[in-house]
C-alpha cells in the first residue's frame, strides 16, 4: 500500500485529473491534452409535397447537423490559466439530386476555428463558433439530432431543423466573448460579433453586432431546471440614407424530471429575420423607401416534450412557428409552422438511430418521414 | 408591459430557484458538472431517516486509504492480478479531502453528495471520462457511502455538438439514495474486514457500504507489515539462491578436477605396460624364462591395457 501523501500540489493535480470536461477520448501530448472527435449522419427522407400539383420526393440528406471532424487541444494549467483551441470542419454526407457525375456541390464547412482562455475571471473566447443569440434554443431542440424542416427537397447541405420554425439561426460567426465563471448555477456571456450586412442594396456597419446570453441552471431531487435569456443588437447604415436597427430578445426554459423533459423557447425582435439576421425566406426583414427604413417585426416560439423510456430511447413531440409581419414588398407573410414527432434511440455509446415525422407549412408545404442515424467517436 | 412582465418572471424564477443552491453548501466544484457539497439528508424507505452522527472528525488519510480498499471482485483475484477500484485513486483522494472537511461542519440532518469523473483508459492509450455520483454520511460509528450513478460515459455526440457551440453539456445524474438501490452499481466487491454492505430486510444493498475506520486502519497496517515481511523473505530467498549457485559451481569444479586426475592416471598406466613387456623380453633373452612362460605373461600384460 503506497503511503498517502498530502500536499496542496498533489490535491491540485488530483483535482485537475478529475476535471473531466468531455467524454471524448483524449491523448497526452507533452503537457497538453489533445482529442479528436467526429460524427457522420444521413437520413432517408420520404417527402409528401402538399402544394397543389406538387410531386412527392425521395431524397437522401444529412440532418440539421453536418458531419464533423473536431480537433481540440487543451493546455496545461499555467498560472491559473488554461487554453483550449478547437478546429472543426463539417463535410456533407449528402449531395443535391441534380448534381452531375463530377459530384459538384459537396462542401466542407469550416464551422469552428476558435480558442478560449479559462481563468478565475471566467472564459474569454475568440474566433468562429456558434453565436449566443438563440444558442440554447437550438441546443435544446430535439430536431438537432434529426431532420426537422426542409428548405428545399432536392439539394445538399443540412436541413433546417427548427430554424425559421421556432427560432432564428445562431450563426457560426466570428466573435470575441467573455463568459462569467459559474456563480451557483448562474452565468452570463457577452460578446462583440462580426455584423451581418444585407446583400441587397448598399449597406455598411461601422459597429460590431452585440449579443448576450444569461442562464441559470439548478438540479433538485430527480430533476433539473434551466432558464435562459438572450439578446442581439446591431445597427446598419444605408448609403442612400436611412439605417436599420436589428434587435432581438429570447427567453427559454427547460425542466427535466423523472425521464420527462419540457422545453419552451420564445423570441421577439425587429429586423432579425425568420432564419438568419436580416434575411428570411420571402424577403428582407426590413424595407427602405428613400432615406427611411422600416424594420419588420419578427417573433416565434417552440414547445417540446420528450420522454426518456429506458435510458437509451427518447420519444419527443414538438411544435413551433416563426412569424414576420411584412416583407420588403409590403406583403404580410404566413407563419412558418412545424410539428415534429420523433424517436431517438442510442444503440450504444457510438451509434444513434432516429425516426422522425415532420409536418411543415409556410414557405414549404410538405410532410415527410425521415429514417437515419449517427455514428460518433 | 408584456416585455416587463417577462423580465419580472425571469427574475422571480432565478430568485426562487436560487434557494436550491443556497441550501447546498459547496465544498468543491469544477466546471458545470463536478461537485462535492453538503445537502439535506434524503429520506429512507420507511420515510424516517435517523439523524447522522455529525459533526465528526476523521482523518483525510484514513478515509482515502479505506475507500481505496473497495475493489470490484473478478476472477483475476485468484491470479493475484490488480482489481478495479470502485473509487479510482484520483477520486478517492479528492473525496477524502472534502469529506473530512465536510463532516467537521455537517449537521446531523445533512449528507455530503458528489458528482465526480475519473479517467478510464480505452483503446490506443486514449482516456475517457467516467462519471459517478455518491452520498456520504457518518452514522453509529461508521462512514456510509452510497453509490448512485456509476461509470457513466457521458453523451459523446451531445458534448461534441455543444462544444461546437462553445457550450458544455449540463449533466444531472441520479443521486445516490437511501430508499432506492443504484441501477448502475451492482458489482460484488472483495471482502475486507471493516467494510460491509448494508442489509435492508433480506436484501443486501451492493451500492451501500459502511466503513469502520478503526478496523480498516488495522487492515492497512497489517498489509504494510506483510509487505515488509515479504521483503525480508525475498532477500532470504535471493541469498539462498546465490548460495545454491555457488555450491553447484563448486561441485562442477570438483568433478572437473576428478576427471583430470583420472586422465592423468590412465596415461601413467600405459607407460608401465611398455616397461613390463620390455622387462619380460629381456628375461626371455637372458634365458631366465621359457618361451611358453614368456607367451603366457605377455598375454596377461597386454590384457591390462
Amino acid at each position: 500500500m503506497t503511503q498517502f501523501k498530502k500536499s496542496k500540489l498533489a490535491t491540485a493535480v488530483l483535482a485537475a485529473s478529475v476535471c473531466a470536461p468531455a467524454s471524448a477520448a483524449t491523448w497526452s501530448a507533452g503537457d497538453w491534452e489533445v482529442s479528436y472527435t467526429g460524427t457522420i449522419n444521413l437520413f432517408a427522407n420520404m417527402i409528401n409535397n402538399d402544394v397543389a400539383g406538387g410531386l412527392d420526393s425521395f431524397h437522401m440528406n444529412e440532418g440539421l447537423l453536418p458531419a464533423f471532424h473536431t480537433m481540440k487541444a487543451v493546455s496545461p494549467a499555467t498560472n491559473g490559466l488554461t487554453g483550449t483551441a478547437q478546429i472543426s470542419f463539417a463535410p456533407d454526407s449528402s449531395r443535391a439530386k441534380t448534381d452531375d457525375q463530377a459530384k459538384n456541390g459537396n462542401q466542407i464547412d469550416m464551422r469552428e476555428v476558435f480558442f478560449a482562455v479559462d481563468g478565475s475571471f471566467g472564459t474569454i473566447s475568440i474566433g468562429t463558433t456558434l453565436s449566443l443569440f438563440q444558442r440554447q434554443a437550438i441546443l435544446n431542440d430535439m430536431t438537432l439530432f434529426g431532420v426537422g424542416a426542409f428548405s428545399g427537397t432536392e439539394g445538399s447541405g443540412t436541413t433546417l431543423g427548427r430554424i425559421g420554425y421556432g427560432y432564428t439561426y445562431p450563426e457560426f460567426n466570428s466573435r470575441m466573448t467573455w463568459k462569467s465563471p459559474d456563480m451557483s448555477g448562474f452565468g452570463i456571456e457577452v460578446g462583440i460579433f462580426d455584423p451581418d450586412e444585407n446583400t441587397a442594396g448598399s449597406f455598411e456597419t461601422d459597429t460590431p453586432q452585440f449579443q448576450m446570453e444569461a442562464s441559470y441552471s439548478t438540479s433538485f431531487d430527480g430533476g433539473s431546471v434551466m432558464v435562459w435569456a438572450g439578446g442581439l443588437h446591431q445597427e446598419m447604415e444605408r448609403t442612400a440614407g436611412g439605417e436599420v436597427t436589428s434587435v432581438g430578445f429570447n427567453l427559454g426554459a427547460k425542466v427535466s424530471a423523472g425521464g420527462l423533459s419540457l422545453v419552451g423557447s420564445w423570441f421577439d425582435g425587429e429586423a432579425i429575420g425568420t432564419i438568419r439576421t436580416l434575411d428570411s425566406f420571402s424577403g428582407n426583414a426590413f424595407t427602405c423607401s428613400g432615406a427611411n427604413c422600416t424594420e419588420a417585426d419578427n417573433d416565434g416560439y417552440y414547445i417540446q416534450a420528450m420522454y426518456n423510456m429506458n435510458g437509451a430511447t427518447n420519444v419527443g413531440l414538438s411544435y413551433g412557428e416563426s412569424n414576420q409581419d411584412v416583407d420588403s414588398a409590403g406583403n404580410t407573410l404566413d407563419s412558418n409552422e412545424l410539428t415534429t414527432v420523433g424517436v431517438y434511440h442510442d444503440v450504444n455509446s457510438w451509434l444513434k438511430l432516429v425516426a422522425e415525422y415532420n409536418m411543415q407549412s409556410g414557405a414549404q408545404e410538405n410532410d415527410h418521414l425521415s429514417l437515419g442515424g449517427f455514428i460518433f467517436w | 408591459m408584456i416585455v416587463a412582465t417577462r423580465y419580472l418572471i425571469l427574475v422571480l424564477l432565478m430568485f426562487v430557484f436560487s434557494f436550491q443552491s443556497f441550501a447546498d453548501e459547496v465544498l468543491w466544484i469544477s466546471g458545470e458538472n463536478l461537485f462535492i457539497k453538503l445537502t439535506e439528508q434524503d429520506k429512507s424507505k420507511s420515510g424516517k431517516t435517523p439523524p447522522n452522527s455529525h459533526p465528526v472528525e476523521l482523518e483525510q488519510k484514513d478515509i482515502a486509504e479505506a475507500i481505496e480498499l473497495i475493489k470490484i471482485w473478478s476472477k483475476d483475484y485468484y491470479e493475484g492480478k490488480d482489481l478495479d477500484r470502485v473509487f479510482p485513486i484520483n477520486i478517492s483522494r479528492l473525496i477524502a479531502e472534502h469529506i473530512a472537511k465536510g463532516l467537521k461542519e455537517a449537521r446531523p440532518n445533512q449528507d455530503i453528495i458528489y458528482t465526480l469523473a475519473g479517467k478510464k483508459v480505452v483503446s490506443l492509450g486514449a482516456q475517457e471520462a467516467r462519471y459517478q455520483t455518491g452520498r456520504v454520511f457518518y452514522l453509529d460509528g461508521k462512514l456510509n457511502i452510497i453509490i448512485g450513478e456509476y461509470d457513466h460515459p457521458g453523451d459523446k455526440l451531445k458534448e461534441m455538438v455543444y462544444a461546437g457551440g462553445n457550450e458544455k453539456v449540463h449533466y444531472h445524474f441520479p443521486m445516490a439514495k437511501r430508499a432506492k438501490a443504484s441501477k448502475k452499481f451492482k458489482d460484488n466487491v472483495v471482502k475486507v474486514d471493516g467494510i460491509e454492505n448494508v442489509k435492508i430486510g433480506k436484501k443486501t444493498r451492493k451500492d451501500w457500504f459502511t466503513i469502520d475506520i478503526e478496523k480498516t486502519k488495522r487492515v492497512i497496517a497489517k498489509s504494510r507489515d506483510n509487505e515488509k515481511l515479504s521483503d525480508d523473505e525475498l532477500k532470504k530467498s535471493l541469498e539462498d539462491a546465490r548460495l545454491a549457485k555457488e555450491r553447484r559451481e563448486m561441485r562442477l569444479e570438483m568433478a572437473r578436477i576428478r576427471q583430470e586426475m583420472k586422465q592423468n592416471k590412465n596415461a601413467t598406466g600405459d607407460k608401465s605396460v611398455e616397461d613390463r613387456l620390455q622387462n619380460l623380453k629381456s628375461l626371455k633373452e637372458k634365458g631366465l624364462i621359457s618361451d611358453s612362460e614368456y607367451e603366457i605373461k605377455r598375454t596377461e600384460i597386454l590384457n591390462d591395457i
